[in-house]
């Protein structure tokens, strides 16, 4: 696989991102987590579920415009050496999806976990399966859809922001931190 | 764009003037005033002159990283005023190698995959070609002595290795013409050596041009032309500079 291709270039930033990338990690993970633990559960839990997708949006445009800011002189240098403005807004909408998608599995992963601690506490047999059973399907798709819409839209701006960037402006800014 | 070709120099810059306007005053500060410059293939033209008199504007405006407020810049015949964002990002690949003064690698990339970018961001390479240009960067990153360096990410890589990773990504396509801004500040006597004997091969072997804004006096002296950059124009070398060679050349 191409080292350079932006689907590479997004997941090993990603995989390289600190702080933010963590935080953003962690936010959308609690979120996804609490929307499907209570999904069905809590009574107006539809209104929950477009206030956590509100969130989500909320926590991909900090995130991408943050980490676009910080990494000013590396993205002037790709565009530099030959990479296009689309692919440049692919790359950071491709690093926004790695991040709500393993925040979204982990999420998926932890409610799942915390279905069947509740479920042998409160010694029910059996509602484990059917708790599963009723996260996949199409609620499950529907959620996934849902996610990745947002995120694309919610770092589609940012990006475009960072793709129209003076190159001369932004090669001659001083080197920052290894962590954005 | 063979209906825009005008000159037949490699570069050449007429009349070019850069300005910009100052972010709290909104006076113009120009940057650049009158540059009238002809580079043929295979030269070395060295840019010096103190800090903030406009080499590094003068190396973007060659490198086609800004536009020029008035005046041409012709690329190999094309001049890059008349071409669309695209036309001159095209322009720029085919012809031009840059070395950025804050070298501007990859966190995320070995020092091989940084030497191979360029390559790797324009197209999808057919196997063969993926072979060799691995092989070329390998060449090129031990001919600047980082052979054991290669797989190297540039966290653990120091300021002159990283600078010579930059020089390599530079050459890396084969431009005609490699733009560098101070290559060899952050180099040593033996790495300076190795950088400039590179320099004269990729010279001599594929008739390479190059445009090195340095103060480095070693540096001056293997360059075919040296340019005095004051307050935005282009002045007499000073006669003070002196024309022996270096002790350490052969």
């Amino acid at each position: 696989m191409n080292p350079a291709s932006p689907a590479c270039l997004a997941l090993r930033t990603v995989l390289a991102g600190r702080t933010r990338v963590r935080v953003a990690l962690l936010a959308v993970t609690v979120d996804v987590g609490a929307l499907a633990f209570g999904a069905g559960r809590l009574p107006g839990w539809h209104a929950l579920a477009l206030m956590g997708l509100a969130v989500i949006a909320c926590v991909v445009a900090a995130t991408v415009s943050l980490r676009a800011q910080a990494r000013q002189r590396e993205l002037a240098t790709l565009r530099a050496l030959g990479m296009s403005r689309t692919a440049l807004v692919l790359m950071l909408e491709l690093e926004a999806l790695w991040i709500t998608g393993l925040g979204a599995l982990l999420g998926l992963l932890g409610s799942s976990t915390a279905e069947r601690i509740a479920a042998s506490w409160q010694a029910r047999p059996g509602d484990p399966a059917a708790l599963v059973g009723a996260a996949c399907g199409m609620p499950l798709l529907a959620s996934v859809c849902g996610i990745a819409g947002v995120t694309i839209l919610a770092a589609l701006p940012p990006a475009l922001h960072a793709a129209r960037r003076d190159l001369a402006l932004a090669l001659a800014l001083l080197p920052a931190h290894q962590d954005p | 764009m063979e209906a825009i070709r005008q000159e037949t120099a490699l570069l050449a810059l007429s009349g070019v003037h850069k300005h910009y306007r100052h972010a709290r005053h909104g006076t113009h500060v120009d940057a650049l005033c009158d540059i009238n410059l002809r580079i043929e293939a295979g030269e070395m033209v060295a840019v010096c002159g103190p800090s903030g008199h406009g080499k590094t504007t003068l190396l973007n405006l060659i490198g086609l990283l800004e536009p020029a407020s008035a005046g041409s810049v012709c690329l190999d015949g094309i001049d890059a005023a008349r071409l669309d964002e695209r036309a001159r990002r095209a322009l720029r690949e085919r012809l031009i190698g840059p070395v950025f003064q804050t070298f501007s690698l990859m966190p995320v990339m070995t020092a091989q995959e940084n030497v191979m970018l360029p390559l790797l961001l324009r197209r999808r390479l057919p196997r063969p070609a993926w072979l060799d240009a691995r092989a070329y960067a390998t060449e090129l990153l031990a001919r600047l002595g980082l052979a054991a360096h290669v797989h190297h990410y540039p966290a653990r890589l120091d300021a002159g290795q990283c600078q010579r990773v930059a020089i390599a990504r530079a050459l890396m396509t084969r431009p005609r013409l490699v733009v560098a801004d101070e290559p060899t500040s952050r180099l040593d006597g033996s790495a300076l050596r190795m950088v400039l004997d590179l320099f004269c091969a990729c010279q001599h072997e594929q008739g390479t041009a190059f445009v090195i804004s340095t103060r480095d006096q070693r540096q001056l002296h293997r360059a075919s032309r040296t340019l005095q950059l004051n307050e935005g124009r282009i002045g007499q070398r000073p006669a003070d500079l002196p024309r022996r060679r270096p002790e350490w050349r052969a």
